[in-house]
């Protein structure tokens, strides 16, 4: 019983600089709907500040943390206005992709400047000793977060009630446009919130200093809890945010205890559970006429796509082709490797580009591919039908998550699709009987003359190249119109009977079939599987290669995947620091292409 | 003759907030009639719920003694009811035919929408229904690039592309100049002569109402005060109090 209270105690104090991260997300989200990849890099780096503070310069640590707060929120404004501010007239997901870059760019230079080793924190001072409940030992500085939760959030509720500011916020948060209609300076406020946002983070990262040790990779691991938190909570609500805070920190508190490696699965089940019976978070509410951001479709397709396009995509074909051919192992193994993300970002391009529909976790179905043609193969199946097993799996799975999902839009339905993928691979850990958990699946060796290098190379390269031929005639389908045209206008769409919702569940069912020819080539390309397929690396990979693209065009994704793995690999041969260059280049592109690599400028971000 | 659209009973509230109460009428085959009522007064509820887009809290709705309340629009639309809504919302990042052929070609069988490219779609019955609404020349510009006017043209052609029984437009003419509306309102009528089609339309403009409604219901506050001809609409005290008041009411052009 007493352990049960300190375990739930303990998990109280984790839940406040949670809340304040995750807090800071919402607003930001709820004010200008961006959602900021970059978050967990902030309170990473507010709690290094906080320690460079204390450690090398001597500040008491109770002056540290305000401080370090002070020092994220200038990273903020710097942020907000240097880069996000050019990104707000087009695709919603273009701030994620930017702030995607800052987080590579961030993985390279905080070990830099602060070190690769592991930091212990320093003690609070005045609050270095323990208190004593039912006999057992409580930090009182445990203690402390406990009580400053609900003391921030009732700050923030007196904030957001009681000032001039809150009431902006709080009208911004609620309808966008009247609140441009009154005539309030967006730019400012979005700067404004953005860095009140940032210190929030700031500060939950130096208030966490003296309880968890202080590593680079840190970022990662808080996004990803504040993420969910935001969600469980609903989008925009503090009081969601502050509850669902309190439950994500004592699932994982307890959950530690009991299932160690289970917990982000169960909280990413929670997480489900929640969407699934109020699909607007716990305490969200349905966002009031989202203004519709339109695609910057090129139109109409009929009349031909911008020639350049083509020939953009004929050059990346060509240098696929040639790279190939060029005689280095290194060479074809890379052309092999891009040509086999192809299918993968054009299936991510289908879904985001013409359904509409977010996905942070399309390497699901990259698992379930690699995954389902490697049992296959183990289990005795020759190499063909054991990839079509992959491929088939893959397929109908995506269709009955797309059947599941098929009315949910934007952020939420982009953390279903996580928590999908993150349940699998879960799954694939944990199931160790089936998949051989952490070990994979070895020796997944196809029969000559595909055995060697070049004979898949040539496997991939018609198989691929037949799979890019078929989807693309689906575009110039009614079938790409249908979505397309449920985008324009939905309600228009089904008034005139035009089949959306079905539409929707077959672009599932074939992103996820596009996905899981690229997981069974892969598999047996490396001559393995491994849990790590279906992780969000894989999928973030996905998101930078359809971005890089461009979402406009059919032959974006091929752009993409070809540059984004060729640029990875050939800058990973050249420096250490290769996240720091893809991230800035990513940084770059953002701005100056935002309709991406295939998209000419003047359609993108075009109204 | 039985109605053609037969509402009983209707009731729907937003939280807790009544916005149609027990509202009922019968609109015969073939009418042409007009929802008045002021800004608020449920108009745009009303029709949504007929087109299946909304949920009602109660009532029954029946088109040609089949009732229709509860089902998806789609099996809305496909029973014959067309719509326009009061932002008009064509497709806009196709073109103007495409808006057309795509209706067409969702209608068609699985594989059809698959294999087959929307630009092999027969033109001419696209062709023949935007020379309808005066837009064969716009054919092949984006929708995105069309007038306002335009885009309500557009939209009606849409709406009509399916052959509709009844025609639910909200608020067809606004924004236009005089002279569009009663020509757009010409089509309409023009059509529903033709084919027997039954009109459902709200409107601000009382010019355009008592021109070519044939019938009047008011809503006010999401009740049903008045259903008559227009001459019998123009003597209700009730409705001049609610909502005429305001405007001048113009004669009645002749048909
Ligand atoms: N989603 C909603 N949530 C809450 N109230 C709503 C919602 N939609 C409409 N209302 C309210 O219902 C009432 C009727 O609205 P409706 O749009 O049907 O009016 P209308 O007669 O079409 O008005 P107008 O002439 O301005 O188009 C209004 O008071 C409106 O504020
Ligand atoms: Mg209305």
């Amino acid at each position: 019983m007493d352990f049960i209270l300190i375990q739930a105690l303990n998990g109280l104090a984790g839940a406040s600089s949670l809340f304040l991260v995750a807090a800071g997300l919402s607003l930001i989200f709820g004010v200008s709907r961006v959602v900021n990849f970059a978050h967990g890099t902030v309170f990473m780096v507010g709690a290094y500040v906080a320690w460079t503070l204390i450690d090398r310069l001597g500040v008491n640590f109770w002056l540290a943390a305000p401080l370090a707060a002070c020092a994220t929120a200038l990273l903020g404004a710097l942020i907000e206005v240097g880069i996000l501010r050019r990104l707000y007239a087009g695709h919603e997901l273009l701030p994620l992709l930017a702030t995607f870059g800052l987080v590579l760019v961030a993985h390279d230079v905080v070990p830099l400047v602060w070190g690769a080793q592991d930091i212990i924190g320093p003690r609070a001072p005045g609050l270095t000793g323990a208190v004593e409940i039912l006999g057992r030992r409580l930090p009182s500085y445990d203690l402390f977060l406990i009580c400053l939760g609900p003391v921030v959030l009732g700050a923030m509720w007196l904030v957001l009630n009681r000032t001039r500011f809150g009431r902006i916020v709080r009208a911004a948060t609620e309808d966008r446009e009247m609140a441009a209609a009154l005539g309030i300076r967006q730019d400012l406020l979005f700067t404004a919130v953005f860095m009140l946002g940032c210190a929030l983070a700031g500060l939950g990262g130096a208030l966490q200093l003296p309880r968890e040790t202080l590593h680079h990779s840190l970022d990662t691991q808080v996004i990803v809890s504040a993420f969910v938190v935001v969600v469980i909570g609903g989008m925009g609500s503090l009081t969601g945010a502050f509850v669902a805070a309190a439950i994500v920190a004592e699932v994982s508190a307890f959950g530690i205890v009991v299932w160690p490696q289970g917990t982000l699965a169960m909280l990413f089940l929670i997480m489900a559970a929640v969407l699934v019976v109020r699909p607007h978070g716990l305490f969200g509410r349905a966002a009031q006429q989202e203004p519709h951001r339109p695609l910057a479709l090129p139109s109409p397709p009929a009349a031909g796509y911008p020639r350049r396009a083509a020939l953009a995509a004929a050059g990346v074909a060509a240098a696929l082709l040639a790279f190939g051919f060029l005689g280095s192992p290194f060479a074809l193994d890379l052309a092999t490797q891009a040509l086999i993300a192809v299918p993968f970002a054009m299936g991510l391009h289908l879904l985001i580009g013409w359904a509409g529909a977010i996905s942070f976790g399309h390497a699901a179905f990259l698992g379930l591919g690699a995954y389902g043609a490697a049992l296959a193969f183990t289990a005795g199946l020759p190499l063909a039908p054991a990839m079509t097993a992959g491929v088939l799996l893959a397929g109908v799975a995506g269709g009955a998550f797309g059947a599941l999902v098929r009315r949910m839009r934007g952020v939420y339905l982009a953390m279903l699709t996580l928590a999908f993928s993150q349940l699998l691979f879960a799954a694939a850990f944990q199931w160790v009987g089936l998949t051989g958990g952490d070990n994979g699946i070895l020796g997944l060796w196809p029969e000559p003359p595909l055995d060697t290098p070049m004979g898949w190379y040539l496997l991939t390269l018609a198989l691929v190249a037949l799979w890019l031929a078929a989807v693309a005639r689906l575009y110039r389908a009614p079938f790409g119109f249908i979505l397309r045209a449920a985008q324009d206008a939905e309600a228009r769409a089904r008034a005139d009977a035009l089949p959306v919702d079905g539409a929707r569940v077959l672009a599932f069912a074939i992103a996820g079939a596009g996905a899981g020819l690229s997981g069974a080539l892969l598999a047996f390309l490396k001559g393995s599987a491994f849990p790590t397929l279906f992780d969000i690396p894989q999928s973030i990979d996905g998101l930078v290669m359809v971005l890089l693209g461009g979402i406009g065009h059919p032959l974006g994704p091929l752009a993409g995947a070809a540059a984004y793995s060729l640029g990875v690999a050939v800058v990973s041969t050249l420096t250490p620091h290769w996240h720091m260059v893809v991230g800035g280049v990513i940084l770059l592109l953002a701005c100056a292409a935002p309709g991406g690599l295939l998209t000419p400028k003047r359609a993108g971000g075009a109204r | 003759m039985t109605a053609h659209l037969s509402v009983r009973d209707l009731r729907k509230s937003y939280g807790g907030m009544p916005v149609l109460s027990e509202v009922g009428f019968d609109i015969p085959q073939g009418e042409i009639a007009a929802l008045i009522g002021p800004n608020g007064a449920g108009k745009s509820t009303l029709f949504s719920i007929l087109g299946g887009a909304l949920s009602a809290d109660g009532g029954s709705v029946l088109l040609d003694g089949a009732a229709i309340l509860g089902l998806a629009p789609e099996a809305v639309a496909k029973r014959g009811v067309g719509r326009t809504f009061q932002t008009s919302a064509p497709y806009r990042s196709l073109s103007v035919i495409e808006n057309l052929l795509t209706i067409a070609a969702g209608g068609a069988g699985f594989w059809a929408r698959l294999a087959r490219p929307l630009a092999a779609w027969p033109r001419q019955p696209a062709l023949a229904a935007l020379s309808e609404v005066g837009l064969a020349e716009m054919a092949d510009s984006p929708a995105r690039a069309l007038s306002y006017g335009d885009a309500k043209r557009l939209e009606l052609a849409m709406a009509l592309a399916r052959g509709p029984a009844l025609l639910l437009m909200d608020e067809p003419t606004a924004g236009m100049a005089p002279s569009e509306r009663a020509a757009f309102m010409d089509m309409v009528r023009e059509r529903s002569r033709a084919r027997g089609m039954t009109v459902l339309f709200t409107e601000h403009d009382m010019a355009t109402v008592f021109g070519f409604a044939t019938r009047i219901l008011v809503l006010d506050r999401g009740r049903l005060i008045a259903d008559d001809a227009p001459e019998a609409i123009r003597g209700d005290a009730l409705v001049r109090r609610a909502y005429l008041g305001s405007a001048p009411v113009p004669p009645t052009k002749p048909l």
